[in-house]
């Protein structure tokens, strides 16, 4: 090892203009977070296999008992009928927002609380901002992961119909990417809540089993009875539903919805309402340095 | 720490600011009681440290030290009083604070997943003068480890690589938190050797300990905290004060043991020797070590406050 380079290159460095304070590039370090938390991600092989694979195994168990042929038809027969693996796939996406963004974030901040690695992180120069671009990354590269696995699995291998218009595929990236967001804020907002990690992790199966039941993603959501309709109305997961059934299903599933219609408008309002809620209230929460 | 490299040495050595590097002032923290009441957990203490200085708390477990040290480093607000770190106020400090100092805290059990020299990578590239990993690696001396995953590590080999992480980004000001919990003696010998070729290099160093060898090796000053409160400060040389160490003779003779404690230690042993005509038995002479001197001031600190960790100083003031 040549200490003199070391040394060298040291005291260039020291040179830099001693009026300007040093200040860390946020979004650099942001995204060298979201190297380090992917590749860390990535080692946690059970985490992967659950998050990434949990979708396209649930449809294929679906299509061994319901069969692939087309028996799923809408209310009152207004349309085709169409296959399991079709009607299941947007709510599996939908499905799919919840585990990259509430299940997986809620845990790994819980623990990071817990173990010191926050408080490692914050005795060092790294803006609380780059840890949150690192998070978000890995949650970008989960959900975009899964949703292409699942989609190509659902395309090649279960021969499901994909939207050939580019406004469908428009309406499926906003309502992905806002659900996710608006999941990710929850699950962040979720572990800061928590009193250990074990409870976090114990926590968050809770919602992702409840909201997946009362949001259409096994059912269809016009069979709820009334009052589980309107409770389901005011969580995001709905309306990332109804927001992803109106790309996938055929034209004329809108009948089978309440009031007839996909009211596209109002799953944005929703799921924007939950990200704005969700980022308040880990604004008030997520301390950095953990607080003692 | 077997093969130990000290790192390379500054191209000059660091530039010592004027004054003090820390300044601690009456400072306080208080923490609630489980069953109600607030205790101080830090309790009025006031201390500074210079640049260069390598300073030791040395207390008993639960006297603070802790609480203090991260008060220093930014991660806990205090009550009261006030602390200053290279200028600033440390909690909630600005990146290019952070940047100047190193942290190795109590206990961590994070990043078990990444390799040694990986997570000192990720580390790196925080700061804007990192060592190199290498360089950084070789010096806790885990080189043979630098590409395990750090859950494999045994407890001692874990607690060199947290000293690592605090090392890398090239600090002027290194905090460590009860840095050798868990070393085996030659791992200990060769740390203390690593925070001696820091000091050198101009690093001012602020440790913890419940050891007292560490203390006396390493520290140019040390503070002897019990009950959140500074109960004595000085060199291991010097703390306590003359009287504590004024020279002891101990000896034998018909009536029994005798210990005597005396300024003129000669003449007292020229009186029970007769002159020298006579040898008393098992006769010594001998100074009290930092060790009798610190259970001394602890046993004085407890006669004088049975309670240590106090209800609000203030409290009986108040209406
Ligand atoms: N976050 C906290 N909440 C309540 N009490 C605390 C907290 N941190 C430390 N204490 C208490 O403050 C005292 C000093 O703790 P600490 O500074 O960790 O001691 P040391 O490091 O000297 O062993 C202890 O009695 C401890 O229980
Ligand atoms: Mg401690």
């Amino acid at each position: 090892m040549s200490s003199s380079n070391v040394t060298a290159s040291r005291s260039l460095n020291r040179a830099r203009d001693p009026d300007k304070p040093w200040r860390p590039n946020t979004f650099v370090l942001g995204c060298r977070r979201t190297v380090v938390e992917i590749v860390l991600f990535n080692r946690d092989v059970a985490s992967l296999f659950f998050i990434l694979l949990f979708p396209i195994l649930i449809m294929g168990l679906f299509s061994t008992v319901f069969g692939d042929e087309p028996t799923f038809g809408a209310e009152g027969d207004v349309v085709d009928p169409i296959t399991p693996a079709q009607y299941y796939l947007p709510g599996l996406i939908a499905l799919g927002t919840i585990l990259s963004g509430f299940q997986n974030l809620s845990g790994y901040v819980a623990a990071e609380r817990y173990n010191g690695a926050i408080k490692r992180l914050a005795g060092t120069p790294l803006p609380p901002l780059s840890y949150f671009i690192g998070k978000t990354g890995l949650t970008l590269y989960l959900i975009v992961t899964q949703t292409v696995l699942l989609l190509l699995f659902a395309g090649f291998v279960m021969d499901v119909p994909m939207p050939t218009d580019p406004q469908q595929w428009f309406t499926f990236a906003w309502v992905l990417l806002l659900s996710t967001g608006a999941w990710s804020m929850a699950g962040i907002a979720f572990a800061c809540l928590a009193k250990s990690a074990q409870s976090a992790a114990t926590l968050t199966v809770l919602p992702v089993l409840l909201l997946s039941f009362t949001s259409g993603v096994y059912f269809p959501f016009h069979r709820l009875p009334e009052w589980l309709q309107n409770i389901a109305n005011v969580t995001p997961l709905r309306w990332t539903a109804s927001g992803m059934r109106s790309v996938f299903l055929p034209e004329g599933w809108e009948m089978a919805e309440p009031g007839q219609a996909w009211h596209l408008g109002l799953s944005a309002v929703v799921i924007l309402l939950w990200l704005i809620v969700g980022l308040v209230v880990v604004r008030l929460t997520f301390k950095w340095p953990p607080q003692k | 720490m077997n093969a130990l490299t000290s790192l390379s040495t500054q191209p000059t050595k660091r530039v010592r600011e004027d004054g003090p590097i820390i300044g601690v002032e009456q400072l306080t923290k208080s923490y609630a009681k489980p069953k109600g009441g607030q205790f101080n957990a830090v309790d009025n203490v006031t201390f500074e440290v210079s640049a260069g200085e390598t300073y030791a708390m040395l207390g008993p477990n639960g006297a603070g030290k802790s609480t203090t040290i991260e008060i220093l480093e930014g991660h806990r607000k205090p009550t009261s009083g006030a602390a200053r770190v290279l200028g600033c106020r440390p909690y909630k400090a600005s990146p290019a604070f952070r940047a100047r100092i190193g942290v190795v805290l109590q206990e961590a059990t994070d990043a078990g997943e990444l390799g040694v020299a990986e997570s000192l990578r990720n580390l790196a590239v925080f700061y804007p003068n990192p060592r190199s990993v290498d360089e950084v690696v070789a010096a806790v001396g885990l080189e043979e480890k630098a590409s395990a995953r750090i859950k494999a590590l045994s407890g001692g080999q874990r607690r060199r690589a947290d000293v690592a992480m605090g090392l890398i980004g090239n600090p002027e000001l290194l905090f460590l938190d009860e840095p050798t919990t868990g070393f085996d003696p030659e791992a200990r010998r060769a740390f203390w050797e690593l925070i001696r070729s820091l000091g050198q290099d101009g690093t001012t160093v602020v440790l913890t300990t419940h050891y007292l060898d560490e203390a006396q090796q390493l520290a140019d000053r040390l503070g002897i905290i019990a009950g959140g409160r500074l109960i004595a400060e000085g060199t291991p040389t010097t703390i306590g004060g003359p009287e504590v160490r004024t020279p002891r003779v101990r000896w034998t003779d018909q009536e029994g043991r005798h210990e005597q404690i005396t300024t003129e230690p000669a003449s007292l042993i020229q009186r029970i020797s007769d002159g020298g005509r006579r040898e008393p038995e098992l006769l010594e002479v001998f100074r009290p070590s930092l060790e009798d001197i610190y259970l001394q001031l602890l046993d004085h600190q407890k006669s004088v406050d049975p309670k240590p960790a106090s209800e609000p100083r203030n409290r009986q003031d108040l209406p």
